[in-house]
């Protein structure tokens, strides 16, 4: 250790230690720019001077090591002066319209030129003539604004070893890019956004720089998009290193069903994973299920948390996703949980509306027994009709019944024999009951359950079937994959069609349509459609089936208030899910209509905290069950980064799996995995990176 | 060069070559001039600092040289320069090994023009590049170009070429008695060490000499010896030539060669050159003394290498030495050389303007104004000479004098109205 003293305050540090850091660490502020905390000091801002008695002149403090009796001098005359001159000449080739720069407020060099003075107007300005260069993804280079501190070429070499930052020069003026001006795609940048971070100013920019999202859901927005908050760059990582118990625990922290999501989830997270603005997004939910099937709950197995017994009876209403989630979160915290179902399995719709060719029954009955495992006790064929009775039996009650009634839309022909629903057939498919199938089949409606609807009729044995919506095939709600894969086994895709009647006298024989011009949602939601004049046509079938949208099975008999479309009222969907009767609670898509397994598990598990809150307990059903993670900043080089594709799953062919329900998906191989992770751009690594250290938040904390 | 590293490290060492080395002749050529064994000890010194050890050994000229006098030495044998480059590492007990050569080399003729060679001198040049790949690659030496990264090679020992090679000799029989000399950029001659410049160059007309990265008067340039003269170059300005348009084109070299991470260095040298232009263009402000000065001072005190640090010597010595002919310049708006273009202005013949307005559409500086059917003029403050109005006009209405101007329109005048009276 050494003994120092900073304008006269004495400190004790490390020998050899940095004194610029010394100072920081001890809430001395020295102005600074080309020094950051997690790179190589540099000392060519000039910014840090200072004066060290017994030495001649001045001195960079970020390249002065402490050493024993060191008296240093942070704001002498000769430094004030000297700083002075470096930060107007650092100005000269500086725009000056900090009002319109996108890093107002934020600019590391505006609150600099606050701390240390304004400029006195000497010197010559000049503009450096370079272009704003919006040609890359992701990131936006305004070397204007750059006044080449080098942070962020530091950042690309030393901290991420990717070196694809350089300094370059160009009619004399010096610039940060990759070499000879390239594309950072074809420079083999990592877009690990390591450089936006560092720059202080805004020459090197995220081109999503909304001011209105938090930090952390811009720079990590696959996490922030999934409704259960995934660490998803963390389990990739796992998997990367080979490590699939950790990833599987790491996903199970958040999601009892890691497995079912694996293969069902709508993936809200590759519609913003970045890397989809390089090149293709990251096939997340392949590589969840990958981990999810290797798992040998090393991790998590009999290691989660288990609160003693509270000796609270709580009951859950319906054995969904959203139910089942609850439940178990409800028994970790120990209360005594009955889930009461009313078809003759759990599942809900893993089970009754999910066909088995997309997600196979093995792995809804293994991730549930996991639940009943935890003492989670299921009653099966147990209807509940009045549900807030239930409250007098138990301390608290979970309505996660979901939506299990289909939709008939008011049009002409919609009761004649022949016209089936969506959840009902989907159901009676999956229990291998009569569905009422004929030999031609319209579905009506374009989204997931549809095709889920149309798929399904193809393996019951309809030889010809149409799916028909209104919306155009680029606004269609179902998967892409969806669409294109029921295209391969020969189904029929009508975008863009009102239907205007069923036809038929006693049976239905097809169905009218017409084609849609325009389709858009007024201010009251309400749809506005314009039909093209003369574009009737119509379809022959004897058997429609409408999947134009579900709803809650429920009366008024239930005891609870209910809502639009039959969902019960709670006082707030997203926060307070409590309903019209204290101590009865509601989940999932009985609350908000259908939207996805993972919004369920997420609403189940914001249910579980709330009714643990209710019964006295803390609310808090976090768990750590992956092993702390090392996640190692340098990430290197990878050639041919940018064009690295999205790796594709086996698929068999639609001959081969058209006429049966088995498994088609056969998820991806080992090598693909491998490929697969590697693609990742590890947004989550710049959340490592320590935030800068500007004037004002040393005098907060002096005020504190 | 006819003694090996083998040779000359033979059953030795590394300690008893160094001690040897240290009790030689050789002293370090060129801006930090001193006994090889008193440059070791400063690298030390700075290593013993930072607590860490010597890093390597890297031979190269000066980072502020952009005459390039001393490489021919290296043209002539370069299997000593690697030699001696060899020997030192081998002293100090590391095999990183550095030769560095100049950026200038490349091609592109603003960079040969700023250096002040010729296209010619560079692909000399790049031709000795070729020629050293093999050479250094067999003695293990790296080579590289461009100006040593003062901050990648901090605790390296740095030498001059000029001093690797006398570290060869000095091995090989005693160190050369002459050194390489050029005045006023002639092929560079062998002279003796010790010969003063008076002797070697013709003082007799001169005004100043350019040498050591300052304007000196004669009397002080003629006592310098020419193993003093830092990079081996004498360049005597006479009558016909300017110091402030001298100063100017070797500030834009130095800025060429800058590799601009230093703030003062980068942004220093564009201002005082920014100074010095407007100077030698008439429109010198008496300030830009006293900011040139506080720049150049600071400059000498901020900067990482001998690129920033000597530089600015060349302008803050110009205008203290020659403070007459800057003074002349700024006030009186005249250059006694008559080099400068300070007297030159560029005007619009009113006879002779058709208004086509070609001449506004390529004026860089936005400084002719008018508008179509109405005579352009030219805004004398903002032109700067460029010429490009010039070429443009189709009328040749656009001259130049070094005298009075004529009778110009002041004001918006429509084609074949403007009658001077």
């Amino acid at each position: 250790m050494a003994s120092i003293t900073i304008d006269g305050k004495q400190l004790t540090v490390p020998d050899g230690k940095n004194v610029l850091e010394c100072a920081l660490d001890a809430g001395i502020y020295i102005p600074h720019l080309c020094h950051h905390k997690d790179l190589e000091p540099i000392g060519s801002c000039r910014m840090c001077i200072v004066e060290v008695e017994g030495r001649e002149g001045v001195t960079p403090s970020c390249m002065l090591k402490a050493r024993d009796g060191l008296v240093i001098h942070t704001d002498t005359e000769a430094v004030k002066k000297l700083r002075l001159l470096a930060l107007e000449l650092l100005l000269t080739g500086h725009p000056e319209d900090c009002s319109t720069c996108p890093k107002y407020g934020h600019c590391e060099l505006q609150m600099l030129i606050q701390y240390i003075g304004p400029k006195t107007g000497r010197m010559k300005m000049r503009s450096k003539g370079f272009q704003e260069d919006e040609r890359n993804p992701l990131l936006i280079h305004d070397m204007n604004r750059c006044i080449l501190c080098g942070r962020c070429v530091r950042a690309c070499n030393e901290l991420r070893g990717v070196k694809v930052l350089q300094y370059e020069k160009r009619d004399m003026e010096v610039y940060v890019g990759a070499l000879g001006n390239r594309l950072l795609t074809d420079a083999d940048c990592r877009f690990c956004g390591a450089c936006a971070e560092v720059c202080p100013t805004g020459a090197i920019r995220d081109r999503n720089d909304d001011p209105d999202v938090p930090k952390e859901d811009r720079i990590v927005p696959c996490k922030h998009a999934c409704p259960a908050h995934t660490n998803i760059p963390g389990y990739i990582r796992f998997i990367r290193e080979g490590n699939y118990d950790a990833a599987a625990a790491l996903i199970r922290e958040k999601l009892v069903f890691p497995a079912t999501l694996g293969y069902i989830c709508t993936h809200a997270c590759e519609l913003d994973c970045k890397r989809g603005q390089v090149n293709e997004a990251m096939s997340i939910r392949n590589l969840k299920r990958y981990a999810a099937e290797q798992d040998t709950g090393k991790y998590w197995k009999n290691k989660g948390k288990q609160l003693p017994d509270t000796g609270r009876k709580v009951c859950v209403v319906g054995a969904g996703p959203a139910g089942l989630t609850a439940a178990y979160y409800l028994r970790k915290q120990g209360h005594d949980v009955t889930v009461k179902e009313a078809l003759p399995q759990p599942g809900g719709m893993l089970r009754y509306g999910i066909p088995g060719y997309r997600l196979p029954r093995e792995v809804v009955d293994r991730e549930i027994s996991v639940i009943t495992e935890q003492g989670v006790r299921i009653e099966t064929s147990q209807k509940v009709e009045d549900l807030a009775g239930l409250r007098s039996e138990f301390d608290a009650v979970l309505v996660t019944v979901g939506n299990h009634q289909g939709v008939r839309l008011p049009m002409q022909g919609k009761d004649l024999p022949g016209v089936l629903l969506n959840i009902s057939f989907l159901q009676a498919a999956a229990m291998g009951e009569e569905t009422g199938l004929g030999r031609s089949v319209v579905v009506l409606g374009g989204g997931n359950v549809a095709f889920d609807c149309a798929r399904t009729a193809k393996r019951l044995g309809a030889e010809e079937i149409h799916v028909a919506c209104l919306e155009a095939r680029d606004k269609m709600t179902s998967d892409d994959e969806e669409i294109e894969q029921a295209k391969e086994e020969g189904i029929y895709v009508h975008p863009a069609r009102t239907f205007e009647r069923i036809t038929g006298e006693e049976h239905v024989t097809g169905v009218d349509f017409m084609n849609v011009k325009s389709f858009s949602f007024d201010e009251n939601h309400r749809p506005v459609i314009v039909k093209e004049e003369g574009s009737e046509s119509h379809i022959d079938c004897d058997t429609v089936i409408f999947a134009t949208g579900q709803r809650a099975d429920l009366t008024e008999a239930c005891g609870l208030t209910l809502g639009r479309a039959n969902s019960v009222a709670v006082k707030d969907i997203d926060r307070d899910k409590t309903s019209s009767v204290p101590g009865v609670f509601a989940a999932g898509d009985v609350i908000y209509g259908t939207k996805s397994v993972v919004m369920a598990v997420e609403s189940g598990r914001e249910a579980a905290s709330q009714i643990d809150l209710y019964l006295g307990g803390d609310g808090d059903i976090s768990e750590h069950l992956a092993p702390e993670q090392k996640a190692d900043p340098c990430i290197g080089q990878i050639h041919g980064f940018a064009s690295l594709s999205r790796a594709k799953t086996e698929i068999d062919p639609a001959a081969e799996r058209q006429d049966n329900m088995d498994l088609f998906d056969h998820g991806f191989c080992k090598e693909a995995v491998c490929g697969e992770s590697e693609r990742c751009l590890q947004c989550d690594l710049r959340l490592q990176i320590s935030a800068p250290r500007t004037w004002n938040t040393f005098e907060k904390e002096a005020q504190q | 060069m006819s003694t090996t590293f083998e040779q000359v490290t033979a059953g030795k060492t590394p300690a008893q070559v160094l001690e040897a080395l240290e009790a030689s002749e050789v002293r370090e050529y060129g801006i930090y001039a001193d006994r090889i064994g008193g440059h070791i000890a400063k690298a030390r010194q700075l290593c013993g600092e930072d607590g860490t050890e010597i890093s390597g050994v890297t031979a190269a000229l000066n980072n502020a040289d952009t005459d390039y006098v001393q490489l021919s030495l290296l043209a002539e044998d370069p299997a000593k320069v690697l030699l001696g480059l060899r020997i030192l590492a081998f002293a100090l007990g590391t095999d990183c090994m550095t030769l560095y050569l100049p950026a200038a080399f490349a091609p592109a003729a603003v960079t040969a023009q700023a250096a002040g060679t010729s296209p010619a001198a560079a692909g000399k040049a790049a031709e000795l590049a070729s020629r050293l790949q093999p050479l250094a690659e067999e003695a293990g030496v790296a080579l590289k170009t461009g100006i040593v990264d003062m901050r990648a090679e901090r605790y390296a020992v740095h030498i001059h070429i000029v001093t690797a090679a006398d570290i060869a000799d000095c091995f090989d029989g005693g160190i050369s008695d002459t050194v390489l000399l050029s005045v006023n950029g002639q092929e560079p001659q062998k002279v003796a060490r010790k010969a003063a410049v008076g002797e070697l160059a013709d003082l007799a007309k001169a005004k100043a000499v350019y040498m050591n990265y300052r304007y000196m008067t004669p009397e002080e340039a003629a006592k310098v010896t020419a193993d003093s003269v830092m990079n081996g170059l004498v360049t005597v300005l006479t009558g016909s030539d300017c110091v402030v348009a001298d100063c100017e084109k070797r500030l834009l070299a130095d800025r060429a060669q800058s590799c601009g991470k230093c703030v003062f260095c980068r942004e220093g040298l564009i201002q005082l050159g920014y100074m010095q232009k407007e100077i030698t263009q008439g429109r010198g402000k008496p300030e830009y003394l006293d900011l040139s000065r506080e720049i150049g001072e600071a400059m000498c005190v901020s900067d990482l290498c001998s690129l920033g640090q000597e530089t600015a010597k060349k302008a803050l010595s110009g205008m203290e030495t020659f403070a007459a002919e800057y003074g002349e310049h700024i006030r009186k708006k005249n250059c006694p050389a008559g080099v400068c273009m300070s007297k030159e202005h560029y005007y619009i013949d009113p006879k002779l303007c058709t208004g086509c307005g070609d001449c506004e559409d390529v004026c860089p500086a936005d400084s002719i104004e008018g508008r179509p059917q109405y005579i352009y003029m030219i805004d004398d403050l903002g032109c700067t000479r460029c010429g490009k109005c010039i070429e443009a006009c189709g009328e040749q209405a656009i001259q130049k004098t070094a005298g009075r101007l004529p009778k110009l329109p002041d004001r918006l005048t429509r084609v074949g109205r403007f009658h001077a009276r």
